[in-house]
Parts: structure tokens; sequence; C-alpha cells
């Protein structure tokens, strides 16, 4: 085999090492048919979420207190935009995993339509 | 009997100060060197043959690649290839860490928020460097929620950037809480065995139990730290 051709069919393997790997990528992706760390994991994620929205929101409101000093308010105000912050974190969480229980749900029983 | 909380106390081995910064070697950086030694150790030993045919430690390095490979496809994409690197690091670091933690007598230094914050950090840092190069002031974007109508931005934008910024705590605060928690209870029951005489024995089983959970644990938080890593840089990469 010549050096040439050599090259060429290293070139063709690295294009459709490319195509597979960038179909299986998609794929898995897609429905995220790998198995996960079990369904413990989900459970200690959540708790943190929420705790960190409202420490972070009371933090920013101090800061922001002692800066203009505006009183409690900032404080007060930030507490409650901070709670909000992380009730979203916690729903973000939750509808993720339920997408990922979904998925495990789906590649568990075939779909019946094939 | 040491208190439950002794086990967490950083002593300096070899003292060092640099212009007044205290930059001793503690028992903490001595367990980071150990961890680091292990998890480079393990890969190049396993790797280093590079045999068609793997044997068993190659076998395990290649499951360790394949998982997070696999993980890093399957959250951001064929785009978080190059991410790899990182990523795949501070799993292993974090997993080794907190599984080092698991042997008798030695120091768990993913059970302190310094060590945690700061690997919290450099994800946060990184991850919002990483969206600013990649789409500039378009980045911003991102604090909008998609679809809510524009006189409900003055309140949803500081709830998203609250959102965002809590994101290096809640990292954080979850591996070092569940090491600090897990690692305190152990110390606590088992303290329990000696000062029940006979009926230690079920402080005995609870702990052999524990210790067992304690592992699993030491393993879930090192993945959930590599999977939220992982879910950051997608929300970098693609915005929303």
């Amino acid at each position: 085999m010549s050096e040439r051709d050599k090259d060429g069919s290293l070139d063709d393997l690295g294009k459709r090492l490319k195509a597979a790997q960038a179909k299986r990528g998609d794929a898995e992706r897609k429905n995220g048919t790998r198995k996960r760390g079990g369904d413990f994991g989900p459970a200690v994620r959540v708790g943190v979420d929420l705790v960190s929205g409202i420490v972070v929101g009371v933090l920013i409101g101090l800061a922001l207190d002692k800066w203009l000093g505006t009183g409690p308010w900032l404080m007060l105000v930030f507490f409650i935009l901070g709670s909000a912050a992380g009730i979203t974190n916690v729903m973000r969480s939750a509808r993720r995993m339920e997408t990922e229980a979904a998925a495990r749900r789906d590649a568990r029983t075939p779909a019946d339509d094939k | 009997m040491a208190s439950p909380l002794a086990q967490f106390e950083v002593k300096t081995i070899v003292p060092l100060e640099i212009g007044g910064l205290d930059i001793s070697f503690t028992n903490s950086s001595l367990f980071m060197v150990i961890a680091v030694a292990i998890s480079g150790g393990f890969l190049v030993l396993a790797g280093g043959r590079g045999a068609m045919v793997p044997g068993r430690l190659q076998t395990m390095a290649e499951m360790t690649y394949e998982f997070i490979g696999g993980l890093i496809r399957e959250t951001i994409g064929n785009e978080g290839r190059r991410y790899f690197p990182i990523i795949f690091t501070l799993f292993m670091f974090i997993l080794v860490g907190n599984m080092l933690g698991m042997v008798p007598y030695s120091f768990t230094f993913t059970s302190h928020i310094v060590v945690t914050f700061v690997m919290a950090s450099v994800v946060f840092i990184g991850v919002t460097v990483l969206g600013l190069v990649r789409h500039g002031m378009h980045f911003f974007s991102f604090f909008v929620p998609p679809g809510s109508p524009i006189f409900m931005w003055p309140l949803l934008i500081p709830i998203e950037i609250i959102s965002y910024l809590s994101r290096p705590i809640s990292l954080s605060v979850r591996l070092f809480a569940n090491m600090l928690a897990g690692h305190t209870l152990l110390k606590v029951i088992a303290g329990f065995i000696v000062s029940l005489s006979v009926f230690g024995v079920l402080p005995l089983a609870l702990v052999v139990a524990l210790t067992g959970l304690e592992i699993l644990i030491a393993f879930l938080q090192a993945y959930v730290f590599t999977i939220l890593t992982c879910l950051y840089i997608k929300d970098a990469i693609e915005l929303h």
C-alpha cells in the first residue's frame, strides 16, 4: 500500500468516525438512554437549591443596605426576590429530573408503535 | 474521646509564610496532593501500555473515561467534547478526595467549604467567561426568561440574576455539607458503641450500614458536581 493510499483511507476513516460520533452524541442526548446514578441523586440535589437563592438574595440586600443606608428595606425586598429565585432553582431542577425520569422510563419499556 | 469535629481540624505540617500570607503545607494540602497523585498515577499506569485488549486497570480507566464522556455527550452534546479535560479533572479530584475521606484516620478535604467554594468559583467564573466570549453582550439575554411579557422584566430579571449568582453557593454547599454531615454522623454513632457496652452492637451495625451509604454519597456528590458543571456549560453555550 502506498503512502498516499494510506492517508486517503485514514482521512476517510476520520470522516466516518466524526459522522458516527456526531450521530451517537445527538441520539444519546435526545433520548438520554444511558443509565444514570439511580434515583437517589435527585433527592440530595434540590434541598440546597432553595436555600442558596435566599442566601444570595439576603446578602445582596444587606450589602446594598449598607452601601445606600436604606435600613432593612432592601434586605427585605431582596429576601423575597431571593426566595423567588430559590423556588425557580427548585422548579428547574425538578423539571430536569422529570424529563430524565421520563427518558429512563421510555428506555425501559420499548415503544408500542414498533 | 475526641470530639466528632476533631477530624476536620486543619493541622499544619510544614509552616510556610510568604508576604504575610500563611501558605503552610497542612494535612488538607497533603491529602490533596495524595488525591492528585492517586488519580494521576492511576491513569498513567492504566493507560501507559495502551493494550489492544485491556487489562483490569486499563478497563477501569476506560470505564471512567467512558462514564464522563457519555455524561458530557448526553448533557452538552458534541460541543461539549472540548471541555472534557476540565470536567474529567474535576470529577476525578472530587471523587478521589471523597473516597480518601472514607479511609480511617484520613482527612476529607472536600468537607471544607473553602475547598469546594474555590472549585465552584472556578466553574462559575469559567462558565460566565465562556458565555461572554461566545455570545458577547448577547449573553445577558440569558437573564430574560423566554416568552415573558416586557412589563414583568423588572421583576423577573433580578430573580434570574439571583438564581444565577446562587449557582456557586449551591454547588459548593451541597458537596461540603454532605461530606461534613456524613462524617460527623459516622463519628457520633461510633461514639455510642463504646458507651453502650453490650448493646453497642446496634450502633456498630448502623455504622457498618452508614459506611456503605457514605461511600455511595461520596461517589454521588462527585457525580452531581460534575453533571451540574456540564449543565452550566451547556447553558453558557446555548443560552436557554
